[in-house]
């Protein structure tokens, strides 16, 4: 964490405008900024206009070198210049399309320009008019910054807005209309930093592979479509906009939670002391507190890159044979992890919790209705572990990590402390439910519940008609020796195990 | 500019290839009768605009006339429906009499599954031999130990007969691989059976034919041919499997991180 | 093959004499009319008017096919769109609304509901439809259809396509779209189909029973016998969509009060989940829908053409100075075309999952079908052949639709072939081809109808000089819309894509479509050269009297335009409508239906005889 002297001077740094000739479309501003604009407009306008000093307008942005954002940055120098018109060399490879991109001359004092064309057969790069601005003599090393977040500024309006939001605010117009079923997830509202399937461990936002692997497969079950065959540049791009809206939008919430104590009450009055309040907290510690949030955030995602805050295994993943899914069983319903509570006996995400009314985390007062909800107040309901549908990933490796760190934003907590080879036979457990089923009668074979027919064998058996088809290597067919203790003995004639569901 | 079929002119399949003739050679009919009617409609015109006489010429037809221009076309017409009945069945229907085409059960190759807005495939255990229809069917009705899966990308064979079952989780779509000259609509509770054969290797683009909701155009995927597509899906089993410890077995390092769905 | 019964034509006669007694007001004679002739007019308004909302609809597909996701003019500042920026269900909306405007409130109602209306009776030598007031409701269940598609834009707008297959038109949640607004369109699609239902009744009788005397079967018009067949495919065709409408909407099941808890499961399999909603309870099958639908749909689209064809008959046999080369062809043809359209509704589905065996019994059937469009499109250049020409407005658009047809039935035999419509289905080449036959025939022919046929229906002449311009433009511009799409298609271009370019092997398909843009802002804006002219040629036209292109048909002996009750006295029809330069007159190279001339042989008093023709307006050439 840097000092707050190097955070203000960061805020001087790089506030560069990179921008875009179309699409009209505006920032919008957090629900509350209305409220906070009836009692104090000052609070209001200070934090609108700083919002829009560091992070501009989707069609101009800034880039805000205190954020850890990779804008796009090309150096070259100048070679010769007529005018607006510089010949330049550049390190690497520009993009074909240069306009409105930042142009950062090192001169004695910094000049910030804007390009509005680059040849790259002539190497002529064309800056924009600019009143007043003095000759550029040949020698002045240059940068071109923006050219990365203009282009996933492009990409995102073109795939991901209509859905996201403008402002990664989970508002499109078509989130609008995902709303219809009650437990069907609306789009990833960025603003809080919040994304569920993450790598790292509990406490560290998700890393930038984190969200290439959400835009690349999607999130099957939801209407999160897989992006598998986009450029990885594009991919890129597209990951570090959103990074720079989940910022933005955190940044805004932070500073309305500085300036809280200035929101109206409940009954709609202003708060007693606005003026002094006003005075302290909108403009005497404003810019303070507008340093703070930047550096936090900028530790929180920088933190979330960093390989140590992975979540990987130590010991390799159990065998997966019916011992270790027993193994698994038993610690799913036990009292110590308790999954069952939310994911049911069955696994099917009906677990008795469901029932209970839970506490709003920021309020503090309880939820009107029961059931679970995720940090944007929106019902949720635990897996359904039957349906084979991972949305985080089916690998054994991303199962450790939900089971291991939790999903972020969800009540699905985090096992760290449990050791690795029992989460293992969790995982092991987890992986067969869809297909071997989520029960053991007492011989310690595995069965589905409902009405599967097969539930009441209890021995592995071959009917010569539906004899499947060859596989190269089967499980193994004997019985395990140790008994389950305090498992409840379903006996496995029994085809609807009610008595298993019901517990709570 | 290539305005012709994608692919560089050439489908990637022998039904392709056929198709393409066909369409070459309906090309030229329509080609030929266009220029003919045109240069009659033309001609007529003309010779109308200078007609100089008083009055038109007064006729209600000709029986000949009308004999010829029936049945020439009748002709050309019934050419084209005897010369691709014998594509449409060998290619489509699958009890056909020629058993030297059409698929086996041992061609199956993957479930591919079309939901808005993507392509979900489930590929049967590597080594996984099916020997009947039934086998296939108690294969599709649910999730089986050391299926693989992927998303939005088909792996199938190269020059040699790939079967895949096509299925909707949600609505209507349908599988439409344009190189291959391949499209067939997913009905939500059918599972309907494709077989082609590829005989150029390469990445083949897919895409949704039917109109399945706001984000029809969005379901990019793609089909690759490959020689070995037991090794191919060896491969993503590893990756299925891997632990985050163990490399997995035939995949180089470094590509581990890719997460299967 | 019957006769009016000349005592009830008299009584008739006798109604209209008392004109002075029966003075109607201003609704009754204007709104509520039941005089088939005003009820044609506010049908031609209409339909005119929703052809600039249907296009209108049209250009903004074609602005975000040009330039995806930039700012659309208009439809980018509405609801589902933001900051100027078209959503992709806005999109879907687009094309669904479009196709549903021109089809049901466009095509169909302006062929059968304007011209049949004002023309049977008059053709036919009639006084008024055989049921005038179920006329009048046919009008008017119109706007109930209008105000129901209205109100779905309302709700977003259905989205599903004009062709709504299940599951995403059956499901409330699988698009937006799919919820209040899909069931607005189905109580539209009804009410449009009750509305036509009752034109064709309408028609129908009066063809068979009003007939003047002397007017058989084969002396009608080629006008009549394509509005008396078209009628016949309505009625057959359009219950099974009004019930496939129904079905869908009682599998919908979110109507309130005593229908609530109605839930079918006509269409809906089992256990579907879309949007993460319940799993369904079902057992029903998606593909019946396509069946229902489209064996209405496929007889539509020739109520879609019949009529135009039969119109461009009468116009060319008219400015070609020619009789119809094979009158009894030409008809067995339209019979032919409709007959056979009941039984080609498969070569929509050959890819949807139906048995594959089928796709060759629809495949021989489509296949047939080409050969009766192929004989009419003979005798048309037939009836040019040695003719003396006038070239004006009508002319031309005659001549467009029958080489635009031509374009539009020779793009139809790739999809007879059932492996090559494998490809091309559902890609712009479908599109190219019903286009062509949609605007390149009917409605170019529907302008030529305009043109000829407005002075009937007003009294005055349409602007010769305006109508070329606006002919010429609409021409070059339709062309150059609509024939690079056969590319596009052939190229892969799938239809109802928002965005194609994100799709590798199409992104180099954005200059085509760009340039199709442009042509099509051009022909829209072409079309208010249209309705300049019908306005201004309303008030300030050229005067026409009864019959200003000296043609044959009943309808030219009434005065222009005719009052109610049609004409003078009751018509007496003495030969077929196409006697052009027929060699029984001498000086003039017409011979109308109605005029009397004495047999051969008899005292020849010249042309004193009785029944001459009334005198002729100013002849337009």
């Amino acid at each position: 964490m840097t000092t707050r002297h190097s955070i203000l001077r960061l805020l001087a740094l790089l506030p560069l405008v990179v921008g875009c000739a179309d699409y009209q479309a505006e920032f919008v501003n957090d629900e509350r900024v209305a409220a906070l604009e009836t009692t104090s407009s000052v609070a209001a306008t200070n934090l609108t206009n700083s919002l829009n000093t560091h992070f501009g307008t989707p069609n101009a942005l800034v880039a805000w070198g205190a954020l850890p954002i990779e804008f796009g940055e090309i150096s070259g120098t100048v070679l010769s210049a007529t005018g607006n018109s510089l010949r330049v060399s550049l390190e690497g490879d520009p993009p074909t399309a240069l306009n409105h991109v930042a142009v950062v001359l090192e001169t004695k004092t910094p000049q910030n320009r804007m390009a509005s064309s680059y040849d790259a057969d002539t190497r002529i790069l064309t800056l924009t008019e600019q009143e007043a601005a003095p000759a550029v003599t040949p020698g002045t090393p240059l940068r071109l910054i923006g050219h990365k977040l203009q282009a996933g500024r492009r990409l995102y309006m073109q795939h991901c807005m209509h859905c996201h939001g403008v402002t990664g605010d989970g508002n499109g117009p078509t989130a609008r209309y995902i709303r219809n079923h009650r437990f069907n997830p609306l789009p990833r509202d960025y603003r809080r930093g919040l994304f569920k399937f993450t790598s790292t461990k509990n406490g560290f936002y998700a890393s930038r592979d984190d969200l290439r692997r959400t835009v690349r497969q999607g999130l099957a079950g939801t209407y999160m479509p897989s992006f598998l065959l986009i450029d990885p540049d594009e991919l890129d791009a597209i990951v570090e906009f959103v990074r720079f809206l989940a910022m933005r939008g955190e940044i805004e919430r932070r500073l309305l939670t500085h300036l809280a104590p200035l929101m109206p009450t409940d009954d709609g009055d202003p708060p007693k002391d606005l003026q002094s309040l006003e005075k302290e907290l909108a403009v005497d510690t404003f810019n303070e507190a507008l340093a703070d949030a930047a550096s936090l955030v900028a530790e929180n995602w920088t933190s979330a890159d960093a390989p140590e805050n992975l979540v990987i295994p130590t010991t390799a993943r159990l065998p997966d044979d019916e011992k270790s899914r027993l193994k698994g069983r038993n610690l799913f319903i036990s009292t110590k992890i308790n999954c069952a509570k939310c994911h049911g006996e069955g696994g099917r995400g009906n677990g008795g919790f469901l029932k209970d009314i839970q506490k709003n985390p920021e309020t503090q007062q309880n939820y009107p209705t029961p059931g679970l909800r995720d940090a944007w107040h929106k019902m949720i309901q635990p897996r359904n572990l039957t349906s084979g549908i991972y949305r985080g990933g089916r690998r054994p490796l991303d199962v450790f990590r939900r089971v291991t760190a939790g999903i972020k934003a969800t009540p699905m907590a985090g096992f760290a402390t449990v050791p690795e080879t029992d989460r293992w036979h969790i995982v092991n457990y987890v992986l067969s439910i869809p297909i071997d089923g989520a029960f053991f009668d007492e011989h310690g074979h595995q069965y589905h519940g409902g009405d599967d027919s097969h539930a009441d064998h209890d021995h592995p058996h071959d009917h010569e008609a539906d004899k499947p088809a060859d596989k190269p290597a089967d499980k193994p067919a004997d019985k395990p020796a140790d008994k389950p203790a305090d498992k409840p003995a379903d006996k496995p004639e029994t085809t609807q195990p009610k008595s298993a569901k019901d517990k709570k | 500019m290539d305005w012709a079929f994608p692919g560089n002119r050439e489908a990637a399949t022998p039904l392709g290839q056929r198709i393409d003739d066909l369409f070459f050679l309906i090309t030229g009919i329509v080609t030929v009768t266009f220029i003919g009617t045109m240069g009659a409609l033309s001609y007529v015109l003309w010779k109308g605009s200078k007609n100089e006489d008083e009055k038109g010429w007064y006729s209600h037809g000709s029986h000949n006339l009308e004999v010829i221009w029936t049945i020439v076309p009748a002709g050309v017409l019934l050419f084209i429906a005897l010369y691709q009945l014998d594509v449409w069945a060998i290619y489509r229907v699958r009890d056909h009499e020629n058993r030297d085409v059409g698929p086996r059960p041992s061609h199956l190759v993957a479930e591919v599954t079309a939901r808005q807005f993507e392509w979900r495939i489930r590929y049967p255990a590597p080594g996984t031999k099916f020997t009947t229809y039934k086998q296939i069917k108690a294969w599709l009705a649910k999730p089986h130990a050391g299926d693989v899966y992927a998303v939005n990308k088909l792996f199938v064979h190269l020059n040699r007969e790939t079967l895949i079952y096509l299925k909707s989780a949600d609505v209507q779509h349908a599988f439409f691989v344009p190189d291959l000259r391949v499209k067939q609509d997913a009905m939500p509770g059918q599972s309907i059976d494709i077989w082609f054969t590829v005989n150029k290797s390469g990445k083949f683009n897919l895409t949704c034919a039917e109109l399945c909701g706001w984000g029809h155009y969005k379901m990019r995927g793609e089909v690759e041919a490959v020689e070995d597509l037991e090794a191919r899906l060896k491969e993503l089993k590893d990756l299925q499997d891997y632990d985050g410890v163990t490399p997995p077995g035939t995949v180089p390092a470094g590509a581990s991180e890719e997460a299967t769905p | 093959m019957s006769t009016v019964n000349p005592a009830a034509a008299a009584a008739d006669h006798d109604h209209d004499d008392h004109h002075g007694h029966h003075e109607l007001s201003f609704i009754r004679k204007y709104v509520f009319s039941t005089d088939h002739k005003m009820i044609a007019v506010q049908f031609l308004i209409t339909t005119l008017l929703m052809l600039l909302v249907g296009g209108s609809l049209a250009l903004g597909v074609r602005w975000q096919l040009a330039w995806p996701w930039q700012n659309m003019p208009v439809f980018g500042q509405m609801f589902g769109s933001e900051g100027g920026q078209i959503s992709p269900e806005f999109y879907t909306m687009l094309f669904t609304m479009h196709a549903t405007v021109m089809i049901f409130l466009v095509i169909i109602p302006i062929l059968a509901g304007a011209f049949g209306n004002f023309l049977i009776p008059l053709m036919i030598g009639a006084d008024d439809m055989a049921f005038p007031t179920l006329n009048m409701l046919s009008y008017w269940f119109m706007w109930p259809a209008i105000f129901f598609f209205g109100l779905s834009f309302y709700f977003g707008g259905a989205a599903a396509g004009w062709t709504s297959y299940p599951l995403l038109s059956a499901l409330p949640e699988a698009a937006p779209g799919s919820g209040h607004a899909q069931n607005m369109w189905l109580v539209a699609v009804t009410f449009i189909g009750v509305s036509s239902m009752m034109g064709s009744v309408n028609y129908m009788t009066t063809i068979i029973n009003m007939r003047a005397p002397g007017m058989t079967l084969f002396r009608m018009p080629l006008t009549i016998w394509s509005m008396f067949i078209t009628a016949i495919l309505q009625a057959f065709a359009l219950p099974v969509l009004t019930a496939a409408g129904f079905m869908m909407l009682f599998d919908r099941a979110q109507l309130g009060g005593a229908l609530e808890g109605i839930h079918t499961s006509f269409f809906v399999p089992s256990g579907i989940v879309v949007n993460n909603a319940a799993p369904t309870v079902g057992g029903g099958q998606a593909l019946l829908w396509q069946h229902l639908f489209w064996f209405y749909s496929h007889p539509a689209v020739y109520i879609m053409l019949l009529p135009a064809m039969g119109m461009v008959s009468d116009m060319l046999a008219a400015m070609c100075r020619k009789p119809i080369f094979g009158y009894k062809p030409m008809a067995y043809s339209l019979a032919a075309i409709a007959g056979l359209g009941f039984i080609v509704w498969g070569h929509h589905m050959f890819t949807s999952g139906m048995n594959p065996a089928l796709g060759m019994t629809f495949m021989v059937s489509t296949i047939m079908i080409a050969l009766p469009s192929a004989i009419k499109t003979f005798n048309w250049i037939g009836t040019i052949w040695g003719g003396k020409i006038r070239f004006n407005t009508v002319t031309l658009n005659c001549i467009a639709f029958v080489s635009q047809f031509v374009v539009g039935g020779l793009s139809g035999i790739y999809m007879a072939a059932v492996p090559v419509d494998i490809y091309i289905h559902d890609t712009y080449f479908i599109v190219a081809h019903f286009h062509y036959v949609l605007f390149g025939a009917t409605l170019f022919g529907v302008f030529g109808a305009i043109q000829f046929w407005f002075p009937k229906m007003f009294g005055r002449m349409m602007s010769e000089r305006l109508g070329k311009i606006h002919f010429f433009l609409t021409f070059v511009g339709f062309n150059g819309t609509f024939f690079p799409m056969h590319l596009l298609g052939v190229a892969g271009m799938p239809r109802r894509y928002a965005d194609p370019y994100i799709h590798p092997y199409l992104e180099h398909l954005m200059p085509m479509n760009q340039f199709i843009t442009v042509c099509a802002i051009v022909m829209g804006l072409a079309q208010l050269i249209l309705v300049y002219n019908w306005f201004s040629s309303i008030y300030w036209g050229t005067e026409a009297g009864r019959n200003p292109w000296n043609a044959n048909g009943v309808e030219w002996i009434a005065p222009s335009p005719p009052p109610h009750g049609n004409f003078d006295e009751v018509p007496t029809v003495y030969r077929g409508p196409y006697e052009y330069s027929s060699p029984l007159v001498e000086g003039r190279d017409y011979l109308m239906q109605t005029e009397y001339l004495p047999p051969p042989g008899s005292d020849d008093s010249g042309d004193a005889a009785d029944d001459q023709p009334a005198e002729n307006g100013a002849d337009e050439s």
